[in-house]
């Protein structure tokens, strides 16, 4: 079941300043591609492409009053994407950019509680620029306490990575940045770029947030040994054998978005659930989650639970901990 | 047919009278239009245009655009210009009397009088998406993003919400004579006794039966007591809302899929708008009985 193909897919860029998040957008702009692309912009682009549907937004985030302590979303998105929708005819793709300072919180949890927008259009990956030669000073910049990091955060929420500005850095400094982007968020796939050029199919049409494609990437669990930087944000993956229980796994799941779901950015799994010969699948942003039952397993497929948690301050034996008595014995 | 904005046009209405069609769209313009299609008035501001709203008299329109909002007269004469309110105006409308002109915006609702400058502003963290005076002027109201009713008392800005429908609140109408309140959200209507103290604390006449959104929701004119709905699964409803037992009274069922309604003002007749761009008419039977 996938209603997934008439619903028009939307990537969201995010990138720090100076990354090179515009240039990417001009990028997919000006290359004779043959895709018809809306772009949503926080600020007005300096180059005037022909023919392209670009649209100024103004960042209205705003709080939903739905007991959800961390559900903002984009309230101008809501209007553009509304209206944008009336002409659907005139494009295939819509791409919208945030500004470097962004959270992507709201702009993600935007598609996930209008009805409209969910109806109509699909979040299909979130996708981070990183400038190579400086990133490292904005992942360790001291920041006053609550204040984000928005640095940290926009690689957290991506799927996928652009490592730009490869030019600038050598290849020890690569390594040593894709480590860093690796234990921050374990499950995006990671590329790198020099002026952000990268085959389009790689940041449009992605199925990221399609629970279909969930964990199509495998994730690269680090061991908490690897990390070697004190940082705010990591990835936490489980991979366990064995049945769950569904009560049990419920508890679990809604322990982990009430108490956690502030703090984890996004989470995708696959789990084996006792009594049940198909996988199911899951993710989330915050406490946003959608999960479904999956196609079947298949017969010589490897019976694996697989999670991954990305986000603040999680405690990995903890989660491993509680997850493991909702296994069946 | 006449071309009349650059881009999408947002909202088109004939004034009361029937003289004038204003449009508004994308490109930031609100313009006025006579019946032979040449332009009457127009102005400009930066951003998209939301929505736009005829004074009863049908002398002048507002719309909201971008961050302002834009007045125009019919006779083409220049009309006050306001500030630019904190952010994008979502909707417009107007008292009764055409005195005063309601913005909501994201944030809270502005009131402008004849000055630049709004003559009260009612923050409120928020995202109003319609917004709707009471016709005695004494509350106005919007229907927002987060499934919520926002209420202000227009004299001293004291509060009311009310939650837990089940999406967004798109239709709100308000009874004649003020005393009552209607919204939709989804395939639910409620009404909200506004008489004496306002439906503080109380408990609204819930109005279920249509199976899908509904998407146009009226008072009759000519029956104030009744209150009209349409949905897009082609069922037209006709109500008289009672706090115990049914509230329907009467039904239909077409085979269209409905995006809005408006009662005649002469006749128990509707006028609806399809997805498919067509106008259908129905009629309910004159003295409805139960």
């Amino acid at each position: 079941m996938s209603t997934s193909d008439s619903k028009v897919p939307v990537t969201v860029v995010t990138g720090f300043l100076g990354s090179g998040k515009t240039t990417l957008v001009n990028y997919i702009l000006s290359e004779n591609h043959g895709k018809r692309i809306a772009v949503i912009e926080n600020e007005f682009g300096e180059v005037g492409v022909d023919d392209a549907l670009i649209i100024d937004a103004e960042e209205e985030i705003f709080e939903m009053n739905n007991g959800c302590i961390c559900c903002t979303v984009r309230g101008d998105l809501i209007r553009i994407l509304g209206t944008l929708m009336k002409r659907r005819d005139r494009f295939d793709y819509i791409l919208v950019e945030t500004t470097g300072l962004a959270d992507p919180a709201p702009v993600a949890q935007t598609f996930f509680v209008d009805d409209e927008i969910r109806s109509q259009l699909r979040l299909d990956a979130i996708v981070t620029v990183v400038d190579a030669k400086h990133l490292s000073m904005h992942l360790f910049e001291e920041k006053a306490d609550g204040v984000e990091n928005e640095a940290l955060e926009q690689i957290a929420f991506a799927d996928r990575i652009l490592l730009n500005k490869t030019d600038l850095a050598s290849e020890e400094e690569l390594v040593e940045v894709e480590g860093h982007l690796r234990s921050i968020n374990a499950s995006a796939s990671v590329v790198r770029t020099h002026m952000s050029k990268v085959d389009l199919d790689w940041v449009l049409n992605v199925g990221a947030f399609d629970l279909q494609r969930v964990l199509e990437v495998e994730p690269t669990f680090l061991d908490d040994s690897e990390h070697v930087h004190d940082q705010s944000i990591v990835s936490v993956g489980i991979e366990e054998a064995g049945q769950v229980d569904v009560e049990k796994i419920n508890d679990w799941l809604g322990w982990l978005l009430g108490e956690k779901g502030v703090d984890i950015f996004r989470m995708k799994g696959i789990l084996n659930v006792f009594g049940s010969d198909n996988r199911f699948v899951f993710q989330g942003v915050h406490m946003l989650f959608d999960g479904q039952p999956d196609r079947a397993w298949g017969e010589k497929e490897d019976r694996v639970n697989k999670m991954i948690f990305i986000g603040r301050n999680l405690d990995r034996d903890e989660i491993t901990q509680r997850f493991r008595k909702c296994l069946v014995r | 047919m006449f071309e009349a904005h650059d881009g999408d046009v947002v909202r088109a209405k004939w004034s009361p009278s029937g003289q004038f069609v204003a449009s508004c769209g994308v490109d930031g313009a609100l313009r006025i239009w006579d019946l032979a299609g040449s332009m009457v008035a127009e102005a400009q501001h930066r951003g998209w245009a939301t929505d736009l709203a005829w004074r009863t008299d049908g002398d002048e329109v507002a719309a909201g655009i971008g961050r302002c909002v834009v007045r125009l007269l019919a006779n083409g004469m220049k009309a006050v210009q306001h500030e630019e309110l904190p952010a994008s105006v979502e909707c417009v409308t107007w008292s009764e009397d055409g005195r005063r002109l309601f913005a909501g915006h994201y944030g809270g609702v502005a009131i402008f009088q004849g000055s630049a400058k709004p003559v009260k502003t009612f923050p409120w963290k928020g995202a109003p998406l319609v917004v709707a005076a009471s016709s005695d002027g004494k509350w106005v109201v919007t229907g927002n993003q987060d499934a919520s009713l926002h209420v202000w008392k227009v004299a001293n800005g004291s509060e009311l919400q009310m939650t837990g429908f089940s999406t967004k609140v798109l239709l709100i109408a308000w009874s004649r004579n003020s005393l009552r309140l209607a919204n939709a959200a989804m395939n639910e209507i409620s009404e909200w006794d506004f008489s004496g103290k306002g439906p503080k604390g109380s408990k609204p006449i819930g109005m279920l039966g249509h199976s899908s959104r509904i998407v146009g929701l009226g008072y009759v004119p000519t029956h104030p007591d009744l209150l009209g709905s349409v949905a897009t699964d082609g069922s037209a409803r006709l109500w008289r809302p009672v706090k115990s037992g049914n509230s329907l009274i009467q039904s239909h069922r077409t085979q269209h899929v409905f995006s809005s309604m408006r009662w005649s003002p002469t006749e128990l007749r509707m006028v609806c708008g399809t997805s498919t761009g067509e106008v259908v008419s129905i009629s309910f039977d004159e003295e409805p009985g139960q």
